[in-house]
């Protein structure tokens, strides 16, 4: 018994886990950490506070919608550290950032900065989960998106993850986290890229400002650690039918006088890297397998050929859309199908030799795109409408 | 006692010494030796002085002379404790034969009578026996029998006519079941024998008798069947118990603690019940049953770890359900040793564990409230264990008030007055609800005891020091016996036949032999195979 007693207090000493305790209610939640560039071209460090509400047993509730959802606060320094030094040296609560769902990065930071300091501190931060989402805020957005209550009761990292979970599944964007730009900004060969945000009001002829909303839509480029441009919604499906998070997109093909939808179940590529005297090329082998969602026209699908030629047509259609991902990533001369680094991967010995001056090989790489589609299920109809 | 304290403080008035020397009382007291040498003499007149010596100051004491024969007339004596004798059989078997039915048999003179005595006749009560010292005498009236002295025997007889009040066999109250027998022990220890010898009706249980008691003298009986139960465990009981030196048993603990192998424990590492049929199912798996006269609860030995988490309900329900009780049981007993302690470690040092919703709430309950998280956990489980034991206490009609003191004042008043978060209230009412869900009184204690510990050890050290906490608990119940059984078992060392009934509760024909494998004379059992119809499948 002595002995478990002194052992107790030994262990006690030595770790001194005392200091690292906290009563709750001292911290300062924070959901989004937004940085962006000041006025003297330093980096500007904004976060949202989850304010402390006392929970009342009684019924009154007070005041009703007019308190706001979230605590802002500002803070720039030369780097990140420092401003967030700068800002939570003047705060009541310790702010804390183990509970980060969203990281907003300025498009005016991030394209003349560049990420690569940023990249270091997240990784370097031991609080910081590698599962928090990455955004992009085209330029002029980015306060604003910070710093808009759109008034449902909820912060601004909470409605953005809410909503990530919900896109995730149901197009075919792809929103990276931050182990994935990391990963992605740090491999030979590949370039990051992350969704962008920005606020909208949700119809064009409502100008009100509590009518905005959030949406998370296109897809930033970078190359190297500067951002280079913007992949819009209807370029960027090409490129998720390769990196395979196409699930959940619907395919649009027109057929007869109508049009038929095609809901993706699964999205498989494969590419294959052929050196074949001194020139590079890639296969691009796609295999795709949707349903049947809809059909604006009367076909009978239980025929095999009709399968077969919606299979075609669908083959056509994505195949189109890699085309045109491709030639975009192209124009932006940013190779976000991450080819170099198969390459990499297959010849590593030929790749030293490119991988200085990639991209003037990049373009002249010769890409050929082999699309598999089948067609799974046809939905419960099974005979062409009547009328 | 009282008559003789009083006795003695006539005699400091000295005005009734007269009386104080007719009573022939004194200070004196008697030793068990002292006794055994006090002989009988064939002088009736002799014993009597020196029986009334002994007890004569007790009020209850009732001496009734009588003659024996009609010609040549004995003089005779019986005494007894009328408060521990049954008057009725008195009358009926022991004055009337001798008074009246002697005649009848035409026994006249005062020697016929005691010569037909002597051969064990007359006398219509089965125990009967003689003896010739005073201890046996004592002894005998002490526990309800009747001496009877006659003039010129230097022998005593000694008739068991016992009868006194007691409480009849009613419901438990500790150990309710819903299915099964009712029945639960009672004060009186003849009666409780019974109730275990009408459930096992086999020449090999066995229920040796002890006294233990310098002054009280009280009956310890040690229960068990032979051939199922280990000799040596029994030997070992039976030379614990005889070792005990002290002047009285009140109560089962007395022996509990003289027994126990190792007592710098907070574990119980022995069973308490109040039901014959728990009793009866222990015997039956090979263990030792105490039970001590004057108490209603009976000790089961050994008692390891898992056995003082059942219930004798879990053999009486069905066995899927029993098995999900038993499951829920385990994790009761971890939620009350940890729940609280888990909740300062995650408020105070892993809050990023936490789901942000719920971390939100958390903050958002606790602003405003002046205490830090372990002073607000200890005060709250403080407070739930004095409302606790004050509801034990209590008489029953009030018992009400501590419950309306404890729900409003505590549970409402403090909330909405900020002295404490809601979500501690829960915790702790979680805590003390996972508490009563363990089935055995005595189980719940070092429950109750260490979440204390664990609250400030994961107030220091956090989750860490939760682990650390309960690391050292397992070592401690690693290193623990009961008589002899690792109490881990069948956990530690692992016994996977036994986990049939412990961990799970299986089906009873899957046991090829008997519930436990520690126990002696494993036969296979003919019945272990699952019920099933004919091969045809029609039964009717």
């Amino acid at each position: 018994m002595k002995k478990v007693i002194a052992l107790l207090i030994a262990i006690s000493f030595t770790f001194m886990g005392c200091w690292d305790s906290i009563e709750t209610e001292e911290l300062g939640v924070i959901t989004v950490i937004g940085l962006g560039i000041g006025k003297s071209n330093d980096i500007r460090v904004i976060i949202q506070e989850i304010p402390h509400e006392k929970t009342t047993t009684s019924n009154q509730s007070s005041g009703g919608g007019s308190k706001s959802s979230f605590h802002l606060y500002e803070g720039s320094g030369s780097t990140i550290s420092e401003a967030i030094q700068r800002m939570s040296a003047n705060e009541h609560h310790r702010l804390y950032y183990a509970h980060t769902k969203i990281i907003i990065l300025d498009e005016e930071l991030v394209s003349s900065k560049g990420i690569k300091p940023i990249i270091d501190f997240f990784e370097r931060a031991p609080h910081i989960r590698l599962s928090t989402w990455v955004l992009i805020s085209p330029i002029g957005q980015f306060d604003k998106i910070l710093s808009k209550d759109v008034g449902i009761g909820l912060d601004t990292g909470q409605i953005l993850e809410e909503t990530i979970h919900n896109k995730k599944d149901n197009s075919a964007l792809t929103i990276t986290n931050l182990k994935d730009f990391i990963e992605l900004f740090n491999k030979s060969g590949s370039e990051a890229y992350a969704s962008g945000v920005s606020i909208k009001s949700k119809s064009p002829s409502d100008n009100e400002a509590s009518s905005e909303k959030f949406y998370a839509r296109d897809t930033a480029v970078f190359k190297d650690d500067k951002m280079v441009g913007w992949l819009k919604d209807e370029e960027y499906i090409g490129f998720s039918w390769i990196n395979g998070y196409g699930k959940g997109a619907i395919v649009n093909i027109p057929l007869g006088d109508g049009v038929l939808s095609l809901r993706l179940v699964r999205a498989k590529s494969k590419l294959e890297p052929i050196i074949d005297n001194g020139t590079m090329k890639i296969n691009i082998n796609v295999e795709i397998v949707s349903n049947i969602r809809e059909s604006q026209v009367s076909y009978n699908f239980i025929n095999e050929d009709i399968i077969r030629k919606i299979e075609e047509l669908q083959s056509e259609k994505v195949k189109s859309e890699i085309t045109t991902a491709l030639e975009k990533s192209r124009r932006l001369n940013s190779d976000i199908f991450a080819m170099g680094s198969y390459f990499n991967m297959r010849y590593p010995d030929f790749w030293k030799g490119v991988e200085n001056n990639w991209y003037s090989y990049y373009p002249e790489v010769k890409v050929n795109i082999n699309v598999n589609s089948t067609i799974k299920d046809i939905g419960n109809v099974y005979k062409a409408l009547k009328r | 006692m009282v008559s003789n304290s009083s006795s003695n403080t006539k005699n400091e008035h000295g005005s009734e010494v007269k009386e104080n020397s007719q009573l022939n009382t004194s200070q004196e007291a008697y030793s068990e030796a002292k006794l055994e040498s006090m002989k009988l003499s064939t002088s009736l007149c002799e014993n009597i002085e020196m029986l009334k010596k002994i007890a004569g100051a007790n009020a209850d004491l009732v001496t009734r002379n009588f003659t024996l024969g009609r010609a040549r007339v004995l003089s005779a004596v019986i005494f007894y404790f009328d408060n521990l004798i049954n008057s009725e059989l008195v009358d009926s078997n022991i004055i009337k034969p001798l008074l009246t039915d002697s005649y009848l048999s035409g026994l006249n003179t005062g020697p016929e009578i005691v010569k037909e005595l002597s051969v064990g006749n007359l006398i219509t009560r089965a125990q009967i026996k003689k003896s010739n010292n005073m201890k046996e005498l004592m002894d005998g009236i002490l526990v309800g029998e009747v001496a009877l002295l006659i003039e010129g025997t230097a022998e005593v007889y000694i008739i068991g006519s016992k009868g006194y009040d007691h409480r009849a066999v009613a419901e438990s109250d500790v150990e309710p079941v819903v299915r099964g027998p009712r029945d639960a022990f009672i004060e009186v220890l003849s009666t409780n024998l019974g109730l275990i010898r009408r459930r096992i009706h086999s020449p090999n249980l066995v229920f040796e008798s002890l006294k233990v008691g310098r002054v009280t003298q009280t009956t310890v009986c040690i229960g068990y069947i032979r051939g199922i139960c280990r000799a040596k465990l029994v030997d070992e009981v039976r030379q614990r118990i005889s070792q005990i030196d002290i002047d009285g048993v009140l109560g089962s603990t007395y022996i509990e603690e003289f027994i126990n192998d190792k007592s710098l424990t907070l574990f119980p590492k022995l069973r308490h019940t109040e039901r014959p049929d728990a009793a009866s199912s222990a015997l039956l798996e090979g263990r030792i049953v105490i039970i001590v006269d004057n108490t209603p609860v009976a000790l089961i030995i050994p008692g390891e770890f898992f056995s003082l988490l059942q219930s004798s309900e879990d053999h009486y329900n069905e066995y899927i359900f029993s098995t999900l009780v038993r499951f829920m049981r385990h994790a009761s007993y971890a939620i009350g040793l940890t729940l609280p302690s888990f909740y300062i470690a995650i408020a105070n040092f892993h809050q990023e564990l936490v789901p942000t919703k719920l971390l939100v709430s958390i903050i958002s309950a606790r602003t405003g409230v002046p205490l830090p998280n372990l002073v607000e956990a200890i005060l709250m489980e403080a407070t739930f264990e004095v409302l606790r034991e004050a509801g034990l206490r209590l008489p029953r009609p009030l018992g009400q008030a501590v419950s309306i003191v404890g729900a409003l004042v505590i549970g409402q008043s403090a909330v909405q007055a900020s002295l404490v978060s809601p979500l501690m209230v829960i915790v702790v009412s979680l805590t003390g609800i996972a508490i009563f869900a363990i089935p055995q009184y005595n189980t719940a204690h070092p429950v109750r005891i260490l979440r204390f510990p664990l609250m400030i050890l994961s107030s220091i050290l956090g989750l860490y020091g939760l682990m650390l906490g309960l690391l050292f608990i397992l070592l401690h119940l690693c290193s623990l016996r009961s008589y002899g059984t690792p109490y881990l078992t069948p956990l530690a060392p692992f016994k996977p036949r036994d986990l049939k009934d412990t961990v799970v509760r299986a089906p009873f024909w899957t046991f090829s032999g008997r519930l436990r494998s520690t126990i002696q004379n494993e036969e296979t059992m003919s019945s272990s195979k699952m019920p099933s119809p004919d091969e045809d499948g029609r039964n009717n």
